[in-house]
């Protein structure tokens, strides 16, 4: 409930959505108004209509039903209207603010929501809060009202009979608390048997070659069968309380509706009670009314707090700090030369609550690269190699120490300037759904010519061109048309599109051949003036031209020079030389 | 950043196998009609508690038609009593009546909503199991026309929307339907003009529910759409946040993403609105409803009783419920008959690659291969190996190279059977592998692949995965052979370590040592070794190379390189280029005949690093 309060007060009056609430309540209103009328005139209409052969007023009294009837649905459909509209407005708004505020994240906040993660607070979350706040407006306040007017009326209506509402309050109030209560856990342990089975069954499809390889089938269809038993019994028990539940609270109406009768009659008899027929009738109406009040709100309350789950946790990105903020006062970087310094930099990711960890991924980094040098980086998986080149466009900030790029603190830069002169290949090429040619260009100002030119260096413009379509093929989403090599090849064409003055290719060639790849390092020069060139690669053939290698291992540089003097001076670098390229002597 | 294992399966096996995904799929659709009868059949597994189902839901629409009758009765005898004292004594009858009717209903509705949970989950559970099992016996093909990630959504997903189905829909249709006609025979019973009174409003009901359901339907298509065409571009802009932010595209994704949310939001609203205007569409016909028999009712007054117009009064109350409860359960009905026949599709897929008719166990004796003439397409006309012969003897190792795409991978799949070559034999020890059971050839052969695929299990159970009957010891010493042990010890579990999914709490490296330790348990006589191409830290390097020569020695050995210098030792070098075989033999002989493989060897090296090499050898030579 909290989250729900937070979030009017966050949305505020969204698209005059205060005035759009007030009127639908007040239609919501006159349409539940009618309904609890209409057990009124029924009373008339027995009591003084049919009884009495009262024909004129049977059918006026059928009349103003019919008219009522007709106000009653004029206002519950605009009533609908406002609430359908209400509760997808409230959606669209936050989506919006939840998608502004992932592309607006740094790449530290990123990590610690998964992509899976945001899109489920972008989908189901959101779900869940349209689906509360439309049955907030079109129900909240109507079940209330139906149930405190049904109380009353009956009482006015049958004052003796009123113990019965006391009753059927006391029980269905009780049965219901059962359902709310009791229900969700068993719900909750289902969903965990059920994400259990899914579980065996993702990993039985990933996993088909190593089932098939072991010839397991039999072992896994024990180990589902197992799950599934369990499923079984679990999905089945919420199912049973609620086929005791459901028919009690029909025996608790129907025993009400003859206790009305019996004790209006006996009572009558006996105790003097002033009642008539059509008083009876009426009284049974409104047990109805009272009722599936009761019964609306028991189904609502779940509703929003599930909804009120679903908030908080989209509030969590929301209200998330950024890692990365733009200083007030930045530098402006028209032109950039490209000189890299680090200085003795060191790098802890943050955790949750944005503190970094205590141990560094990178340590006391020291080099300096000069405008247009080729910086080859090499080390094992885990050794702080992307993490080093990640600091160069501010992706993430120095725990310590500082790297200035022609002098200036990457941190007083203005980040939209610092990053304008960076091309960078990410070791996962993504490929967005549009033609080829707008994934090259992906913003830059070029020419066709130019893009062409790029696709040549990256030795893509072949494989682009051997399709009818050319560079108007369509990306289907996230590439899935284009083989991993390709996908790479495009995007070290992107890289290049926007004539960085800083190159970082960061494993960008893993996918593709090493003949390829020795295509694409000799074009390279080609395009790239002065440009200063950061290359992370596994294979040892990569970094070989490099005008300084750094070798890393567990996050320090225990190695920089040329090729020909590290394997000179660093017995690590000629072991990985040798186990690659095999050895130097025999 | 790190991307699940499947992924990364996906990515690098399918790139000889890439342009399958184009091939239409093989998957042969089923007729709605057939799946909602097919669907059936797992209800009718349970015939008598189904009949007994039935009779209770029948009693109970029974009891609670009976209801209002005996209301309307009691009113009768309360104007009686009123106006002349008499009828006390009935009205207690029926009233009791009443009470009795009200446990009846409800107990006998307690009765068949039991049931039915049952029988459902049953039928669930059966489903459940017989795709899980029969997908156990589908060949490679049908995986790769599957993504697996397309496959979990569309089993879990259709799988829900039967159960919506079987566990409320079925009986709720029953009810709704008993309910309906037990009314309205009654009421026709009863007086026909009431009844027609009462019913004169059912076609309007119909005729709007059946306006609304037409509406909604369209709306809800319309949404899907623009819902998946949101969640793709949302999948593919956040999985690619990074990439946005490197070339500061945000805007432009905001301003896209607005627009398709926008086109959400109106659809959305308009389906959501179709949803809620049932309810006031059923209140407004049952209150016109009241309104009819009213009238009526007075018109014919002089004939009728005050207690019948109640009992209709009622009647009309309960008559429209039903009614928008079956356009409930219609949709519910389609999206299960829609999941069902997809689910029977799979169902229907037949493996491809089965064992012929009594096929005998092979027999390895000393593990001699041999490929003669192969030819293999993954997709028809699409030839990815041409005329394959080689041999290798007992206790080799044959060392595979080539271009991505080449067909070294294929060349493995088909050794062990995961697809079927189109022309030409493979025999092991002179037995086709054709003619013998596949699970025999897959028993003795290991397959080592290059991405270690791990359970979500203890690490023993990983372990144990190839060879179930295995003692602790015999795992243990496995790991040991396998450079495991050291690691696992300083697990804070040791071997009951939990992994986590795709076994992401190990590093690579450590992966594949268990995976290597796995293939020493199964103890194969063939072995195949996909190898790395991801680097791992130098000392575990080390420690894979030995634990695999380990495991090679005596077996005799297939292993696809991807780095050259871990094949220069093989006993035969097997280089593919087009799927064609054009080089064979050790590594210093095809140097000396400088092919294909001398160029792709030093492709690898460069032309100046050789020289260097040659250069460095020399004077190392005249030095000595």
């Amino acid at each position: 409930m909290g989250n729900i309060l937070r979030f009017l007060k966050y949305a505020g009056n969204y698209k005059g959505v205060i005035r759009r609430f007030f009127f639908a309540e007040i239609l919501i209103l006159i349409w539940a108004a009618v309904q609890l009328l209409i057990p009124i005139l029924l009373q008339v209409l027995i009591d003084n209509g049919l009884t009495l052969g009262n024909l004129e007023l049977v059918f006026d009294v059928c009349l103003l039903i019919i008219v009522l009837a007709v106000v009653a649905f004029v206002a519950s459909i605009l009533a609908a209207k406002y609430s359908a509209n209400i509760g997808s407005d409230y959606a669209h708004f936050l989506r919006i603010k939840l998608y502004t505020k992932i592309e607006e994240l740094s790449f530290g906040n990123l990590d610690r929501f998964q992509t899976s993660d945001l899109i489920v607070r972008l989908t189901s979350d959101v779900n869940n809060y349209r689906n509360a706040a439309i049955q907030i407006v079109y129900y909240l306040f109507r079940s209330p009202f139906m149930l405190v007017g049904g109380v009353f009326l009956a009482f006015a209506v049958a004052p003796p009979l009123f113990p019965i509402i006391l009753m059927i309050l006391g029980v269905t109030i009780f049965i219901l608390y059962l359902y709310i209560k009791l229900t969700p856990p068993m719900y909750r342990r289902m969903q965990k048997r059920l994400d259990e089975l899914n579980l065996v069954l993702q990993e039985n499809l990933a996993g088909v070659r190593v089932v098939k390889a072991f010839v397991r089938n039999e072992h896994e269809m024990e180990r589902f069968d197992e799950r599934n038993v369990t499923l079984k019994e679990e999905a089945t028990k919420p199912l049973k309380l609620i086929a005791i539940l459901e028919p009690s609270l029909w025996l608790i109406l129907n025993i009400a509706i003859s206790a009305s009768l019996f004790f209006g009659a006996w009572g009558y008899a006996n105790w003097g009670f002033d009642i008539t027929s059509g008083e009876i009738v009426s009284f049974t109406n409104l047990i109805f009314a009272i009722m599936g009040a009761l019964v609306t709100l028991a189904i609502l309350l779940p509703m929003i707090t599930k909804a009120g789950v679903s908030l908080g946790r989209i509030f969590k990105v929301l209200e998330d700090n950024l890692d990365i903020v733009q200083k007030k006062n930045a530098v402006k970087v028209p032109e950039m030369k490209g000189r890299v310094v680090f200085n003795n930099v060191s790098m802890s990711y943050l955790n949750e609550e944005g503190i970094p960890n205590e141990t560094p991924v990178i340590k006391n980094i020291n080099f300096t690269a000069e405008p247009g040098e080729m910086i080859a980086i090499l080390g094992a998986t885990g050794s702080g190699k992307s993490t080093l080149i990640n600091l160069i466009p501010r992706f993430y900030d120095v725990t310590q120490g500082k790297i200035t790029i022609d002098g200036v603190d990457v941190r007083d830069m203005d980040i939209g300037d610092l990053r304008g002169h960076i091309g960078i290949a990410l070791q996962k090429a993504n490929l967005f759904s549009s033609n080829v040619r707008n994934n090259i260009k992906f913003g830059a100002d070029i020419s066709q010519e130019y893009v062409e030119k790029v696709a040549e260096v990256a030795d893509a413009h072949s494989f682009i061109t051997s399709h009818v379509d050319g560079y108007d093929r369509q990306v289907a989403r996230k590439g899935v048309n284009f083989s991993g090599g390709q996908r790479q090849r495009i995007s070290i064409a992107r890289a290049l599109a926007r004539k960085p003055k800083i190159l970082i290719l960061d494993d960008s060639t893993s996918a593709v051949d090493v003949a390829t790849e020795t295509r694409i390092q000799g074009a390279l020069p080609s395009v790239l003036e002065e440009t200063t060139t950061f290359v992370i690669a596994q294979r040892i053939s990569t970094v070989l031209i490099a005008d300084k290698i750094l070798l890393m291992e567990n996050g320090e540089i225990v190695a920089q020079g040329a090729h020909r003097e590290l394997l000179d001076t660093s017995p690590l670098y000629r072991e990985i030389y040798e186990s690659q390229l095999g050895k130097l002597e025999d | 950043m790190s991307q699940t294992p499947q992924v990364k399966i996906e990515k690098e096996e399918k790139l000889e196998a890439k342009l399958i995904k184009e091939v239409e799929e093989e998957l042969i659709e089923v007729k709605k009609g057939k799946a909602f009868g097919r669907l059936f059949n797992y209800i009718l597994a349970y015939k008598g508690r189904v009949i007994f189902v039935i009779i209770m839901v029948f009693l109970s629409a029974v009891c609670q038609a009976l209801i209002p009758y005996f209301l309307g009765l009691g009113v009768d005898k309360f104007v009686e009593l009123v106006n002349f004292g008499t009828g006390g004594d009935q009205i207690i009858l029926y009233s009791i009546v009443m009470a009795g009717l009200a446990l009846g209903f409800s107990l006998t509705r307690w009765i068949y909503i039991h049931q039915m949970s049952i029988i459902s989950q049953k039928a669930m559970y059966s489903l459940r199991k017989d795709l899980f099992n029969h997908i156990q016996t589908l060949s490679l093909r049908f995986y790769d026309k599957q993504p697996v990630g397309e496959l979990m959504s569309r089993v879990v997903n259709d799988i829900e929307a039967i159960n919506q189905f079987l566990s409320d829909g079925i009986y709720q249709l029953f009810q709704a339907l008993f309910t309906i006609g037990i009314i309205a025979a009654i009421m026709l019973i009863i007086n026909i003009w009431l009844a027609l009174a009462v019913l004169v409003t059912l076609p309007l009901m119909i005729f709007m529910i059946y306006i609304n359901n037409k509406y909604a339907r369209i709306a809800y298509t319309t949404l899907q759409e623009e819902l998946g065409s949101m969640n793709g571009f949302m999948e593919e802009t956040i999985s690619g946040s990074k990439t946005i932010k490197a070339y500061q595209l945000e805007e432009i994704a905001m301003e896209r993403f607005d627009d398709v949310s926008d086109k959400v939001r109106k659809v959305d609203a308009r389906a959501n609105f179709l949803g809620l205007i049932i309810f006031p569409t059923t209140i407004l016909i049952t209150t016109i409803d009241l309104a009819i028999v009213g009238m009526v009712g007075g018109w014919f007054i002089a004939a009728l009783s005050v207690g019948t117009v109640v009992t209709f009064l009622s009647y009309a109350r309960q008559f429209a419920q039903p009614m928008s409860q079956i356009s409930q359960i219609y949709s519910w009905l389609l999206s299960a008959i829609a999941g069902a026949s997809r689910v029977f599709e799979i169902l229907d897929a037949k493996p491809q690659i089965v064992d012929k008719l009594n096929a005998p166990p092979i027999e390895v004796k000393d593990g001699h291969v041999e490929f003669e003439h192969v030819d293999f397409s993954y997709v028809p006309g699409i030839q990815i190996l041409y005329d394959n012969t080689f041999k290798a003897l007992p206790g080799q190792k044959i060392g595979l190279c080539g271009p991505t795409g080449a067909g070294k991978s294929t060349i493995i799949n088909l050794l062990t059977r995961f697809y079927d070559v189109q022309n030409g034999d493979i025999s092991i020890d002179d037995q086709s592998i054709y003619d013998i059971k596949q699970d025999s050839l897959r028993k003795s052969c290991g397959i080592v692949l290059q991405v270690p695929y791990l359970f979500s299990e203890s690490i023993m159970y990983n372990l144990r995965y190839g060879k179930l009957d295995a003692t602790d010891e015999e795992c243990v010493e496995a790991a040991k052979m396998a450079f495991a042990h050291d690691f696992i010890m300083r697990l804070p579990q040791g071997y009951d370590t939990p992994l986590s999914e795709g076994g992401g709490n190990l590093s690579q490296g450590q992966g594949q040592l268990l995976t290597i330790a796995r293939a020493f348990l199964a103890n194969p006589n063939i072995l195949v070794l996909d190898e790395a191409t991801s680097s791992v830290d130098t000392r575990t390097e080390k420690n894979i190379q030995t634990a695999l020569a380990r495991l090679m020695s005596g077996r005799t050995s297939f292993v696809i390189a991807h780095r050259l210098s871990t094949i220069a030792d093989s006993d035969n070098i097997l280089a593919l280029d087009h799927g064609r075989i054009v080089d064979w033999g050790p590594h210093e002989k095809l140097l000396e005949e400088k092919g294909f493989y001398y160029r792709l060897w030093m492709s690898q090296f460069k032309e100046e690093l050789m020289k260097e090499k040659e250069e460095m050898k020399k004077a190392k030579q005249e030095t000595s």
